[in-house]
């Protein structure tokens, strides 16, 4: 759960910056942009999920 | 050894965020927000046992174990309010870090309240 789960984020970064390169390379400014949203999308819903867990472990520990 | 790993994942987390933040300053966002969510799920793992023994043998002392529950929600709220607020301050935004800071100790301040009061009374009642 732990360190493979930073590495995808930093790779869906990395990948969704290398695409964007290309496609404005390449003349395509919407699907540029369109591409990084997509990107930032899946990167946020992993991130919600780990702090969702985060918070719940918290709150069950600390009793809150 | 566990301080060990947890060290090396934040040099890691801290690695790839600036390796990001050229490019696309949002991804070096998630990257150091999930590492940290990921050293406080382990960090927390660790400190749960010896928190409950230590409230056990509060209870067996006969000290009131509810004092001791606030005290474990004031850390609670302390942990996670730390969290965010150094996540704000991170990404160059020290209003919002310093309203989620204020909104943390605002709630471990209403966690007192009680306690406040019976020390009040028990402060009117020596008096008189």
């Amino acid at each position: 759960m732990d360190v493979d789960f930073i590495f995808r984020i930093a790779a869906v970064g990395i990948i969704v910056t290398v695409l964007n390169q290309l496609l404005v390379r390449s003349g395509r400014e919407e699907q540029a942009m369109l591409t990084t949203l997509a990107g930032l999308v899946v990167v946020l819903l992993m991130v919600v999920n780990a702090i969702a867990e985060l918070f719940t472990t918290v709150k069950n520990l600390f009793g809150l | 050894m566990e301080l060990i790993k947890i060290l090396v994942i934040c040099l890691l987390t801290a690695f790839l965020a600036v390796l990001l933040k050229q490019q696309k300053s949002e991804y070096a966002l998630a990257v150091s927000l999930a590492g940290g969510a990921i050293v406080l799920l382990l960090v927390l793992k660790n400190i749960f046992v010896p928190l409950l023994r230590l409230r056990d043998a509060l209870t067996e002392a006969g000290i009131r174990a509810d004092a001791f529950g606030v005290a474990l929600k004031a850390l609670g709220i302390g942990y996670i309010t730390g969290f965010i607020a150094d996540a704000c301050r991170d990404n160059g935004q020290a209003a919002l870090a310093a309203k989620a800071e204020f909104a943390g100790k605002c709630a471990v301040f209403l966690l007192a309240i009680p306690y406040l009061l019976a020390i009040l009374d028990l402060a009117v009642g020596l008096i008189r």
